[in-house]
This record gives structure tokens, C-alpha cells and sequence, in this order.
């Protein structure tokens, strides 16, 4: 349990790192960016490693449509979400 | 002199002067609540947020108006309009911006923003509004998560709502989307009755407040900073991962969306999938006949309310969550 905990917290913190450091750009000392990825971090991360996971998981069964299509969605959405 | 606007009340003006570029808030009177300079800005982007549009900017030199004691004696006061005049290679744009009731709502003492409005506009016009603004002024602006789950406010809330429903009726255990749309759902209902009560309240008591679980994350995190500047920069960092949540929800609905609309090849086939359910439920187990009763037309409601709604507005956003192998078992 504590060890899924980790690596969670890990994979959150490595996305904390890219979203304010590479994609925002916003200057924030390692100890707020450990906080932001225990708060919110950790549900995107438990999010994240669910979809990839339910991604893999399509792949396995050839739902290469659904897969196609998810992801098309995922980037008309991301465009229009973020303004891309 | 010619209004080019599309909208009755967007005036949009085009003329030649040797005037320089500006911004100015005026209130109701007819006074000028604020004229800023556009040479004194730096920064200067238009931020969207669930129907408040955000001035935002970096002030160069700081106006007797801004002074912070100042602001906090206005902080209530109505601005009818604003204009923004913008003079390119000798030529000048003017843009009014009549939102009806507005309201400066925040200022800070940095004076990196410089306005928050409350509009009254319908999106659409909001956004052609924006979008024509930023093209033309050549600022940024960006349309927040909320804007978004305001195309399913209506299958949000009636996720948030009967999933609360269940939870506090049953404490079963939830899947992770359902677990969200709770979240989301009631949070947005939140939202949407503050916004209710704040505006029915007073007419001038308008009070967009966006999202308010958004808010809360912001706040949470910004506690563990002391310094007030960092306090911010954490607050609107938590808010914006808080988006990354709701967006990778999105993703996820969306997979489910598609995996179901491709399994049925017919639309009363995919009709009947919704028949059977729409919770992912696990080991619920009811002692009593009165929480059965409670569940069962919570499923009701779904069937007959949130369906066309939910295929509609499913594609887009991608806000199914169902599953239809995993109904709601109920145990007697």
C-alpha cells in the first residue's frame, strides 16, 4: 500500500515538475512543488496511471478504433481546454 | 463614425485620431471610475472565468486611483462599461464593453490585476466577444475548465447529485469517475447556487465566484506558504492543477464515451445499454427497503432525465462515465 502510495506521490511529483516548470514556467521553490503534488498532484496522478492503464488494457483487446478515437478526442478537447 | 458590432451591446467603433490607446472603467454616472494608460501595462491578457471576464495586467506606473486604501473604499462600487481604445500605425479601435452590471471585484495590492467583471452575456457572445478582442488588441486570454463543464452543467449535476444520493444513502464504494462527477458535480452546484442566491439576493450583488472546489484546492495549498506573494502564485497553481484533474476526467469520460457508442451499432441498441444502469457499483449491500427505494429512483431519475441530455453533450465532452456490464445490484 505505501509502496502504490510512492509511487503515485512519484508520479504526481513528475508531473508537477513538467506542468510548472516546463509548461508554465512559473518559478516555485522543491518544497511547494512537493505540496502541489500531494494535493491535487495525486489525483492526476491516480487519474493518469488509471487511463493509460484502461489505454493498455484497449490495446490488448484490438479497440485500435477506440483507442483512435479517445485520443482525437483527447487532442480537440486539449486544444480547446487549453487554448493550444 | 460606424458601429461594426454583431451584438446590441458590444459597440465596437472605428474611427482616425491621434488619441492615445487606453483603458477606462466608467461607472454609471458617467464618471470615469479608472484611465489607464495601454503604455503603462505590461502583460496585459483577458482571462475568462465562468462568465467573468478578468483584465488582467502588470502595472508600470501605479495611478492615484489604484492606491490601495482607495480601492478598498470602491471596492463596492458599479461600473456601467468598459472602453478600451487602441491606436496601431495612427489608427485607433474602440472597443466598449457594456456588460450590463459589473462590478470591479478584485484588486490586489501588487496591482497585478487590474479589473474582474461579472458578465451577463450568454456564452456565445461572450466568447465571439473575446475572441474578437484578443484578435484585434492581439491580447491573450484563455478559456477556463469551468467554461467547458458549462456544456454539461446538466449531466453534472445530476451526477453530483444523485451520486451524493447514493453515497449518503448507501456508503458503498465508488469507482474513480463516479467518485469524480461526485465532486465535480457538487461543486459546480455549489457554484451555481452561490452565483443563484448572490444574484437573487440584490440585483447588484453579483458575485461570480467560478468554481468552487477550484477555490478551495487554491486556498488549501497556499496555506502552506507564508510569504503573501508566494500565497498567490500557490493559489492560482493549485487552481490550475486542479484543472489538470478535471481535464484528465475528460480524457477518461471520453474513452468510455467512445467504447460505448462503438459497441452498439444502432441507436436503439445503444438506448438499451442505458436501460440497464448507469452506476459502476461495488458489493452494496442494503439492509433497508427504505434506502432501495431511495437508489432505485435516483436510477429513475437518470433513465428519464439526464439520457438525451448525456448523449448529446457526451460526444463533446466526453462526460459519460457508464458502464453497462455493472448495474446497481440491490440485496434485500
Amino acid at each position: 500500500m505505501i509502496k502504490k502510495i510512492l509511487i503515485y506521490y512519484f508520479i504526481s511529483f513528475l508531473f508537477t515538475i513538467f506542468d510548472v516548470l516546463i509548461v508554465r514556467k512559473v518559478d516555485l521553490a522543491l518544497k511547494n512543488m512537493l505540496v502541489l503534488s500531494l494535493i491535487p498532484g495525486m489525483l492526476i496522478s491516480i487519474l493518469l496511471v488509471y487511463f493509460i492503464k484502461k489505454i493498455i488494457e484497449d490495446i490488448k483487446n484490438k479497440d485500435y478504433l477506440v483507442v483512435f478515437f479517445t485520443i482525437i478526442i483527447g487532442i480537440i478537447f486539449a486544444k480547446y481546454y487549453f487554448k493550444l | 463614425m460606424k458601429s461594426l458590432s454583431k451584438f446590441k451591446k458590444i459597440e465596437i467603433y472605428e474611427y482616425e485620431t491621434d488619441e492615445r490607446t487606453s483603458f477606462k472603467i466608467i461607472n454609471f454616472d458617467g464618471s470615469i471610475f479608472l484611465e489607464l494608460d495601454y503604455k503603462d501595462i505590461q502583460d496585459i491578457s483577458l482571462d475568462l472565468k465562468c462568465g467573468t471576464v478578468i483584465l488582467k495586467g502588470k502595472m508600470l506606473s501605479v495611478p492615484k486611483e489604484l492606491e490601495l486604501s482607495k480601492w478598498k473604499n470602491n471596492k463596492n462600487e458599479l461600473i456601467k462599461k468598459l472602453e478600451i481604445k487602441i491606436v496601431r500605425n495612427g489608427f485607433a479601435k474602440h472597443y466598449i464593453l457594456n456588460a450590463g452590471i459589473q462590478r470591479v471585484q478584485e484588486f490586489y495590492s501588487d496591482l497585478s490585476y487590474i479589473a474582474v467583471f461579472k458578465h451577463d452575456y450568454n456564452m456565445s457572445s461572450l466568447y465571439y466577444t473575446m475572441d474578437f478582442l484578443s484578435s484585434n488588441l492581439r491580447l491573450d486570454y484563455k478559456v477556463h475548465i469551468p467554461d467547458i463543464r458549462n456544456v454539461s452543467n446538466g449531466t453534472l449535476l445530476g451526477l453530483g447529485l444523485s451520486g451524493l444520493g447514493l453515497v449518503l444513502s448507501t456508503g458503498g464504494t465508488i469507482t474513480i469517475p463516479v467518485g469524480i462527477s461526485i465532486i465535480v458535480g457538487g461543486s459546480t452546484f455549489g457554484s451555481v447556487l452561490y452565483d443563484f442566491i448572490m444574484e437573487y439576493n440584490g440585483v447588484y450583488e453579483l458575485k461570480g465566484q467560478g468554481d468552487i472546489l477550484q477555490k478551495i484546492v487554491g486556498q488549501i495549498v497556499s496555506v502552506f506558504v507564508n510569504n503573501e506573494e508566494m500565497k498567490k502564485t500557490m493559489r492560482q497553481e493549485g487552481e490550475n492543477m486542479y484543472s489538470r484533474v478535471v481535464f484528465i476526467y475528460g480524457l477518461i469520460s471520453s474513452r468510455e464515451a467512445v467504447k460505448r457508442l462503438f459497441k452498439f451499432k444502432n441507436f436503439s441498441q445503444l438506448s438499451k445499454s442505458y436501460e440497464n444502469g448507469y452506476f459502476k457499483i461495488k458489493n452494496i449491500k442494503l439492509k433497508s427497503s427504505t434506502n432501495g427505494t431511495v437508489i432505485q429512483g435516483a436510477k429513475r431519475n437518470f433513465e428519464s432525465k439526464v439520457f438525451i441530455n448525456d448523449v448529446a453533450n457526451t460526444i463533446g465532452a466526453g462526460q459519460s462515465i457508464y458502464d453497462r456490464k455493472n448495474f446497481i445490484k440491490i440485496e434485500d
